[in-house]
């Protein structure tokens, strides 16, 4: 076990540093000259050649992502432009609120799926299972951004249960106030994904109610409950491997989320740094989530791995 | 005779790696073979499958490239060619392919893939198309076959096509690599009339290669036995089929299904399994698997002797014989 | 010469042969046997064409429009689905903004697929380091999540539904190339490729003449199913203001400006985004059932 996780460890590298090179080469196309944002318009040329050398602009490419890739590896990522602080005090509060938010919708879109995956598996021929079909095949074009304002246009405008925005309420504090806060947000992230592990959770436990040994079960007179503690219990390992990869979709997804509850989190954090146009908050907060993607399926390849030991032959 | 093609000491290994791209092994799929196509002549090559057959004739045309060895058309090495002397060599020597369902491009009229091989040559699409509907017509393809997609085409008519498509180049050596193997019997034999046919009416030179006796036995005027990458005998197809001298050819010989009841018994029939390729028996490879196997075999390897006119086989024993 | 004519019987056969059906019409046939297919196609047409009619049939013009009008309901006499903030006509804009909108959904599948489709068939033909650099270099790029991916490079490049195209292009390369990179790898095995090899023929022609043929069927295929994808991306960034400026109508960048009135008239705020919904969902059914009767006759 240990070996099958060094050896994808040193494999998650070369994929980061293709990473840091594509985040790196963003910062490069950015139209322009950096050296205006700082040189007065009737500067010299050799004001701005100084600049340019301050800068280290005017080594080559390789030699700038070297340096760049140094201090990114120390921690700094550059300051903001408009606040002024350096990104990683911006960045690290903002991370903690999206795993919030993503952890919640993951395992609200795990038991919605296991729930309708499990009860089409075993009434297929249902009106009630033909529906959730229908659904999850269109909730794959479902953008999320559009039903997290759908939420918010029934729970919120109409119904006025839920808050729309932000995390916890001012004046008030607690677990409460924060759930109630995170019911639309998980909901509108886990919706873009249910879909996909639905059908997954079907298939897999269609694919052991036919196995033979449930028949010996069924024949042996164990009671239905104990039958589905088998069945789950057989397909665990599948349908968690399904919902660790989904895992990085919606933390992708609650990026476009996150803006429309104004959700504290890194895709918020990025949305405001797009508005106004402080690239190095954009390009660090881009990273971040890039790099959160390549650990988490990690962890989600180590814990498939140690759940079923075939994988760790292959 | 007068050899048109001429094949010295071909050999080509393919290297086995492992996980890094280390080469670890390799398999020896041709060694040290050698034989003559004489003018307007037939030579089958006959042996079972594994045993290099489809290999050589790709070394021949070059699709994979030889590690050892010649290969002369008049007298012309063409495995020192390049470019544009490679180009125009290579159409002298054509290939039918073995199956006739992934030798013709699906999405291609049948026309367009015996045309395609004009226009790869510089023949205008017009000119291309109108000698395929010729070479298609020499085959027995009527012009509403010629229009038509592979797929509607049966496997004898689809083997027509790929005849007319290694004719439409006017070669002088035509290979057939299991030319007939992939089709029903009764087909079989019209589409081997066919060669024959073709082959008088086009002056070709045939190389013939099968792993059914009797098929090859029906075309060649000689007959080149193989096993495992050599070659174990070789010489005119009569003297082959009615007095061969090397022990597998013998076996082979015996083990052919046959109407003559009187061929029951003799010569012992073939035990044991093909040896890996990757790890051929040293010596003489058949050794393994030879009735009359002695230690000598394993050391030695045996050259190719002659034993009778135009006859040659590979065999210790009948060195032995030679010299005693 | 002949070795064997045709008898009258044969031609016959040949000429009742001759009414086979063409294979897009078998593909046509077993396509409009679904009939979720069909209604998604008829919606989709539907939505296309009006989009491409806009200044002929839409009410008023994009730009149209008083603040004293602003946030009419969805039925209100003239404005069949509404105004928006600033007193525009709803419809009007839903139908000139959705050629922007379908544009930047199908222009970089497109695009991807020549780029993304050219590397892929060089990577699988030449095989070797060719191979090994154009997927490794595409693996990087493709173990980046793509709607992050797309924000970085749009926020790079600056707002403009142009640079949505190009990063929208960039995310889709990937995918393409490989399935591109496959299909040539199965090709190359074949035998008909061999055959053409030994009548002299170049990697180029080749290729030409039998690579893109027989895989255009798979790559096609694949293609229409991402444009789906494609256009939820594209008003992603939209929606995130990194696309059109205003006063440009643009599904996304509509969304974007109306989700603040989200408590003043929720259903108006609301339309964009179920154009965005349904175009994208007809898109995705319709590409399944095409891929499904594709499969029929191979």
């Amino acid at each position: 076990m240990a070996s099958f996780v060094l050896k994808r460890l040193a494999l998650m590298i070369p994929t980061l540093l293709g990473v840091s090179v594509i985040v790196f080469l963003m910062l490069k196309i950015v139209p322009g000259d950096p050296v205006n944002a700082i040189v007065p318009p009737d500067a010299s040329e050799s004001e701005r050649a100084a600049v340019r050398a301050q800068l280290g602009l005017d080594k080559p490419l390789v030699v700038q992502y070297g340096i760049w890739l140094g201090r990114v590896v120390q921690g700094d990522l550059g300051d903001s432009i408009t606040r002024r602080l350096p990104v990683t005090e911006m960045l690290l509060p903002a991370l903690k609120n999206t795993v919030i938010l993503t952890a919640a919708a993951a395992v609200t879109a795990f038991l919605a799926a296991l729930v309708v995956g499990v009860f089409s598996a075993y009434y297929p021929n249902s009106r009630l299972a033909a529906l959730f079909n229908g659904l999850s095949l269109a909730s794959i074009g479902l953008p999320n951004f559009w039903t997290a304002l759908i939420l918010i246009g029934i729970f919120s405008v109409t119904l006025g249960w839920l808050p729309s925005s932000g995390m916890n309420t001012v004046g008030s504090s607690g677990a409460g106030d924060l759930i109630k806060h995170l019911v639309l947000p998980t909901a509108a992230t886990a919706l873009s994904s249910v879909g996909v592990m639905t059908r997954m959770v079907r298939s897999t436990v269609s694919g052991i109610l036919k196995q033979d040994f449930i028949f010996a079960l069924q024949a042996k007179g164990v009671r239905r409950g104990t039958i589905l503690r088998h069945v789950l219990r057989n397909g665990m390992p599948t349908i968690l491997n399904v919902t660790g990869l989904q895992f990085g979709a919606l933390l992708a997804s609650s990026v476009l989320v996150e803006t429309v509850f104004s959700w504290p989190g890194i895709g918020q954090v990025i949305y405001q740094a797009i508005g106004q146009r402080d690239f190095p908050v954009v390009q660090a907060g881009v990273l971040v989530v890039a790099i959160a993607f390549v650990l988490l399926n990690l962890i989600v390849d180590a814990v498939h791995a140690a759940m079923d030991p075939r994988v760790r032959q292959a | 005779m007068n050899a048109i093609l001429e094949v010295k000491a071909l050999g080509k290994t393919f290297p086995v790696r492992n996980l890094f791209g280390r080469t670890k092994g390799g398999v020896s799929a041709v060694d040290n073979v050698s034989f003559s196509l004489g003018a307007q002549g037939t030579l089958g090559i006959v042996g079972e499958s594994g045993c290099g057959k489809s290999t050589l004739a790709r070394l021949l045309m070059r699709l994979i490239e030889p590690d050892a060895g010649e290969v002369n058309y008049r007298n012309r090495n063409i495995l020192e060619l390049s470019g544009r002397p490679l180009k125009e060599v290579r159409r002298q020597i054509q290939m039918v392919f073995q199956n006739p369902y992934s030798s013709l491009d699906p999405h291609m009229s049948v026309l367009d893939n015996v045309a395609f091989s004009l226009w790869a040559n510089g023949v205008s699409k017009g000119e291309a198309r109108k000698a395929a509907y010729e070479y298609l017509d020499a085959v027995g393809l009527s012009r509403t076959h010629a229009d038509r997609m592979p797929g509607s085409l049966s496997g004898g008519q689809r083997q027509r096509v790929a005849i007319a498509r290694a004719l439409i180049l006017k070669p002088e050596i035509v290979i057939a690599d299991e030319a007939v193997s992939a089709l029903d019997k009764s087909v079989q034999a019209q589409v081997l009339n066919l060669f024959q046919d073709l082959k008088k009416e086009f002056a070709l030179s045939l190389l013939f290669i099968s792993h059914d006796l009797h098929v090859v036995e029906y075309m060649s005027d000689e007959v080149m036995v193989m096993y495992l990458g050599r070659v174990v005998e070789k010489g005119p197809t009569e003297r082959i089929f009615s007095r061969p001298a090397h022990p597998y050819t013998q076996a082979l010989l015996a083990s052919a299904p046959s109407l003559d009841v009187e061929q029951a018994g003799g010569a012992p029939a073939l035990a044991g399994e093909l040896p890996s390729p990757l790890h051929p028996p040293s010596g003489c490879r058949f050794r393994t698997r030879c009735p009359l196997a002695t230690e000598r075999c394993a050391q030695t390897v045996p050259a190719l002797t002659d034993v009778g006119p135009g006859h040659q086989a590979a065999c210790l024993l009948l060195e032995e014989s030679r010299t005693a | 010469m002949a070795i064997n004519a045709p008898t009258t019987s044969d031609a016959a056969r040949l000429a009742a042969a001759r009414r086979e059906p063409s294979r897009a019409a078998q593909v046509w046939r077993a396509f409009a046997r679904r009939k979720v297919a069909m209604a998604a196609l008829g919606v989709l047409l539907l939505i296309v064409l009006a989009c491409l009619l806009a200044p002929w049939i839409a009410p008023y013009g994009p730009t149209d429009g008083a603040v004293t009008d602003r946030l009419k309901e969805v039925g209100s006499p003239g404005h069949p689905l509404g105004t928006d903030e600033q007193g525009r006509d709803i419809l009007s804009r839903i139908l000139y903004g959705g050629r922007l909108s379908l544009l930047s959904g199908v222009l970089p599948v497109v695009l991807a697929g020549l780029i993304g489709g050219g590397l892929g068939v060089a990577a699988g033909y030449f095989g070797g380091w060719t191979n090994t650099i154009i997927m490794r270099a595409l693996d990087i790029v493709f173990s980046f999540p793509a709607i992050l991916l797309a924000i970085g490079i749009s926020a790079a490049l600056g707002p403009g539904i142009g640079n949505i195209i190009i990063s929208a292009t960039v995310v889709f390369i990937p995918p393409i190339a490989r399935i591109a990179e496959s299909a040539t790898k199965e090709v190359r095995k074949e035998e008909f490729i061999e055959a053409a090899k030994t009548s002299g023929a170049g990697a180029g022609l080749i290729v030409r003449s039998h690579v893109l043929r027989n895989i255009f069927g798979k790559l096609f295929v694949f293609a229409t199913s991402q444009i789906g994808v494609c256009l939820m991306v594209a008003s992603g960034l939209s929606f995130l203001g990194l696309g059109v400026s205003p006063p440009t109508p643009e599904w996304g960048f509509m969304l974007n400006n109306l989700k603040q009135l989200i408590f003043v008239n929720p259903i108006v705020t609301i339309v964009p985004g179920l154009f965005i919904f349904l175009t994208s969902l007809s898109l995705n059914l319709v590409s399944d059932a095409l891929s499904d009767a594709l499969e029929i006759k191979r």
